[in-house]
């Protein structure tokens, strides 16, 4: 409670007052109607490359909801990466830090440095330097992710991985790709390619892994592929439904939907030995599974009620009744947690869109805009969430919507038709 | 069954050309530079981009590709098909109701054998009453011939969740399974499959498309 007042405290002091030492985490206000901090960025300076990582970097930020860029006038001059600046000079933007960056030539590659300056007092807050990287346009995510936190006191998750499946032809020539990439969506790299569908996809910890359900067979299946080596093996692919992968944070287990005793419910595989704990016991649908963070709850989707609401219940055996979470809307489904954040499908007024909760005080709002989301998934960082959306012409795109609500982003994709997205874990490679 | 399966290896690129992530520093005290420029070349299969030609939205026709030795449900001749409504298929064969049971007849869009779709309303799995007589044509046949082995392939539309609907088609399956074991169908002559939303009939987002995609279809071996 003090930590909230002086939180709050923090938010009302006059910008200047609260920002003059460098060392301060700085703690964005979240509330009122456009709350996004103001920055400017000056044209990085060194080559093509400088632009690009640039361009990155902006997205990358602007995709998180937290900034807006207010554009660089023609008239204002900035001084080059290192040099001095009168605050005045950018007063008329309204922006209240500047980004100022360039690339240091270091053989065939670069390094990338960013400075922050504060432009009410004209000094630099802080300044980052990111080595170079193969994948060039890691080098700008992992600097957004440093941005990010400088800012928000939270890890950036803008280097990380998402997977999706991408379908497309009809009827006998109908294919489906399994595919990893960037998390806004670059690099797309084919995984599995299938005649039939191919759905659910989960991230193991450390984005090594990736478990999905392929109807390769003429029947459902899970399995669980190693993304570096292709390697892959067959974890459930007993009679009926076998869908639902959700990893737990060690990777030792994965929650999974199956009809193998005649109705969907909830049931715990152990990797290691095959074992398998039931959990749920009801003649409703059972399924979507999701592990709370502290990795003793699941939380999952069942029309026990009449129609698909959430429902908690322990992850050990004989776990007891389940606990019903979600009261408002028609329908809450297809929950995915982290950290104390848990988004959902929720129809409300015939429209099927992403809600996120905060699961300690189970408030929730609406933060997606389609009248057809589906599969949410949340950043690692719990701030935004990836889900699938209609795009030009009801073909099925990705999305990111920002945990405000306040950004909606379409993502890059060379396919036309893309659903079942999930986001990886942060990266440790 | 066995479709075309192609797994291909995502080589080193994630993997051997990633660095630390810790790799961004603040600068009060940057080591010097040029130590950490990655060496090692990228082997990386650009399996995404490339291959896009030929991009299709989603089902067109009504095929779909489990069918390969199976007989089309919705191919049986020109009354086979549901049309918009749902349900519409079953009333018209009331008059062909005594045509002969036989294998020949699923072709005969004149017998209700030639009807093997059921469909439902949102979000429910029970059989409407209009389909009681297509049920239990297809219960008489596969009596006839105990060897044949039917899928009933279940199937959702696309609004709510997509394993939500995995499973509610799922129980689309049961019921019409439920429904033929009552007439003393054995379980082993049937094989069932929830579907979802995964393989739509019509991908239109209205309520005519979403009707024809609620539904579940009987399966003849070819």
């Amino acid at each position: 409670m003090k930590k909230l007042l002086q939180l709050t405290l923090l938010l009302l002091l006059p910008l200047v007052a609260s920002f003059t030492h460098a060392d301060i985490d700085l703690v964005i206000d979240k509330s009122g109607e456009d709350a996004r901090l103001k920055l400017v960025m000056a044209p990085f300076e060194g080559d093509q490359r400088a632009r690009q990582m640039q361009t990155v970097i902006r997205d990358d930020l602007k995709r998180s909801g937290q900034f807006s860029f207010v554009a660089l006038p023609k008239t204002i001059y900035i001084s080059p990466f290192g040099g001095s600046l009168n605050p005045q000079t950018l007063k008329p933007t309204g922006a209240e830090f500047l980004l100022r960056g360039k690339t240091v030539p270091i053989g065939q590659g670069f390094n990338l440095e960013v400075e922050i300056i504060d432009m009410n007092n004209g000094r630099k807050l802080t300044g980052f330097r990111t080595n170079y990287h193969q994948k060039q346009r890691r080098i700008a995510h992992q600097t957004a992710d440093a941005i990010y936190k400088q800012f928000t006191g939270v890890r950036g998750a803008f280097d990380t991985r998402i997977a999706y499946v991408a379908s497309q032809g009809a009827g006998e020539n109908r294919s489906f790709k399994l595919i990893v990439a960037d998390a806004d969506g670059h690099d797309p790299q084919t995984l599995v390619t299938s005649h039939e569908p191919i759905m659910s996809t989960a991230w193991g910890p450390q984005a090594r892994r990736i478990a999905y359900v392929s109807f390769e067979s003429g029947r459902p299946a899970v399995f669980i592929q190693d993304v570096m080596t292709g390697e892959r093996r067959t974890v459930s692919a007993r009679r009926g439904i076998n869908g639902s992968p959700a990893w737990s944070k060690n990777g030792r287990q994965l929650a999974l939907s199956l009809s193998v005793e005649g109705n969907p419910e909830i049931y715990i595989l152990n990797l290691a030995d095959g074992n398998l704990t039931r959990l749920t016991h009801s003649r409703a649908i059972d399924t979507e599974p999701s592990w709370t963070a502290d990795g003793r709850s699941i939380v999952f989707t069942s029309d026990r009620g009449g129609n698909p609401q959430l429902y908690k219940i322990s992850a050990n055996a004989n776990a007891g009744k389940p606990q019903r979470l979600t009261f408002e809307g028609k329908y809450n489904s297809a929950p995915s947690i982290q950290g104390q954040k848990m988004a959902m499908i929720r129809q409300q007024g015939g429209k099927f869109q992403v809600a996120l909760m905060d699961l300690t005080n189970r408030a929730s709002e609406v933060i997606s805009r389609g009248s057809l989301d589906e599969s949410p998934s949340i950043a690692p960082n719990g701030g935004m969430v990836l889900y699938e959306t209609r795009g030009i012409a009801r073909k099925h795109v990705l999305a990111v919507a920002s945990g405000n609500g306040l950004e909606k982003s379409v993502l890059h994709s060379p396919y036309q038709n893309v659903g079942h997205p999930s986001w990886s874990p942060f990266l440790y490679h | 069954m066995m479709k075309h399966l192609s797994v291909m290896a995502i080589a080193s690129a994630l993997f051997m050309t990633a660095c630390s992530t810790q790799n961004v520093s603040r600068d009060n005290n940057i080591p010097e530079a040029g130590s950490s420029v990655a060496t090692s070349t990228m082997n990386s299969q650009q399996g995404g981009a490339g291959s896009t030609s030929g991009l299709n939205n989603g089902v067109g026709g009504g095929v779909s590709n489990t069918g390969a030795g199976y007989y089309n449900p919705h191919g049986a001749g020109a009354g086979a098909g549901a049309g918009a409504g749902a349900g519409a298929g079953a009333g018209a064969g009331a008059a062909n109701a005594n045509a002969a049971i036989t294998l020949e007849n699923l072709k005969n869009p004149r017998s209700p054998l030639s009807k093997r779709i059921i469909y439902f309303e949102y979000n429910k799995a029970s059989i409407k009453p209009e389909y009681q007589q297509v049920l239990n044509a297809h219960a008489k046949l596969l009596k006839q011939y105990p060897n044949i082995q039917i899928r009933l392939e279940g199937h959702a539309d696309e609004r709510g969740t997509r394993e939500y609907n995995v499973a509610l088609s799922e129980q689309r399956a049961k019921t019409v399974e439920w429904h033929l074991k009552s007439q003393g169908i054995a379980g082993s002559q049937m094989e069932i499959v929830g579907y979802g939303e995964e393989k739509p009939i019509r991908v239109n987002s209205n309520e005519e498309s979403w009707a024809e995609n609620r539904r579940v279809e009987i399966r003849y071996p070819r």
